[in-house]
């Protein structure tokens, strides 16, 4: 095989792909949370407002590591020409 | 909009970060005009009133975090605020909002860095400071140092990569659908500028106060 400029780019495309495997973690984590915020808004609902606010700010934080890998897959994809 | 719209990703944000704070500027300054010629036992109305909740919010969010301090730090999260507010929901105007640019967005997490050790070299005394990054044991060092490297490049990474993967959707939904893409666009510009865009200024603030009271907090004990 010969390794040129395609081989090159294909790998590229190939690794951009893989890299986005890392968005299952943060999908984990944001329905983990979303989960247990809707069981907190189950025993309290007064406390829905606060409980919401707590779970978006903690989702974005979570959502961190998928969009490293995001970052990674765009900077892969540059490389595409 | 189109495909070149999205090809140049690491452009610098430069032009329009500039543009945001001259009209940022000439607001405020406007403000300022308008506020000092009013007298304390008028109402105020209008856009003053509702700069007066925004600056007791920021105030009282100062206080709660800051203690003692919060007269440096309220002026600060407040520009931070309104120029990630504006910055973020640029997208709304057409232009490609500031913040999707890495350039701008590390810009910030290098002042969020001066922030952070900062208010730790100030509060804890150089030596106290620099014996913090030996604790809890001596052979930990290294690890304090990349830890504190860390906290500002996440932000200003996390930053980034919501508004640019935001910028970059737009821009595939105005390239895929052509003609008919005033249909769908306004949702995505709903979801990805406005609502990533503002949740993004709440967490970037929130985060660089914790991360600041922290180093504050650890010297009062």
């Amino acid at each position: 095989m010969e390794y040129n400029e395609f081989f090159v780019q294909g790998m590229a495309a190939l690794g951009a792909g893989i890299a986005m495997i890392a968005g299952i973690g943060a999908g984990i984590g944001q329905g983990i949370a979303a989960g247990n915020a809707a069981e907190a808004v189950g025993r309290q609902p007064e406390a829905q407002g606060k409980i919401l606010t707590t779970m978006i700010v903690g989702q974005a934080v979570a959502e961190t590591t998928g969009l490293y890998a995001l970052v990674i897959a765009f900077i892969l994809i540059g490389n595409l020409g | 909009m189109n495909i070149e719209y999205f090809q140049t990703w690491f452009s610098p944000g430069i032009n329009t970060s500039i543009l945001l704070v001259i009209l940022l500027t000439f607001f405020i300054v406007l403000m300022y005009q308008k506020i000092r010629r009013l007298s304390p036992t008028d109402r105020s109305t209008g856009m003053v009133m509702a700069l007066e909740l925004l600056v007791d919010f920021i105030n009282k969010f100062a206080k709660e975090h800051f203690g003692g301090y919060w007269k440096f730090y309220a002026p600060i999260l407040l520009t931070l605020g309104l120029y990630l507010t504006f910055a973020n929901t640029m997208g709304l105007f057409g232009i490609r909002p500031p913040t999707s640019s890495i350039n701008v967005t590390l810009g910030l997490s290098i002042l969020a860095f001066f922030l952070i050790q900062g208010t730790g070299i100030v509060t804890k005394g150089g030596v106290g400071y620099i014996k913090g990054l030996f604790e809890p044991l001596p052979f930990m060092f290294p690890l304090n140092v990349i830890g504190e490297l860390a906290v500002p490049i996440s932000l200003g990474l996390r930053l980034f990569g919501n508004i640019f993967s935001g910028v970059i959707i737009t821009g595939l939904v105005y390239a895929a659908l052509g003609n008919f893409a005033p249909i769908v666009t306004p949702l995505v510009h709903a979801i990805f500028d406005v609502f990533f865009g503002l949740i993004q200024v709440v967490v970037f603030i929130l985060l660089v106060t914790i991360f600041s009271s922290n180093s504050l907090a650890s010297e009062e004990q």
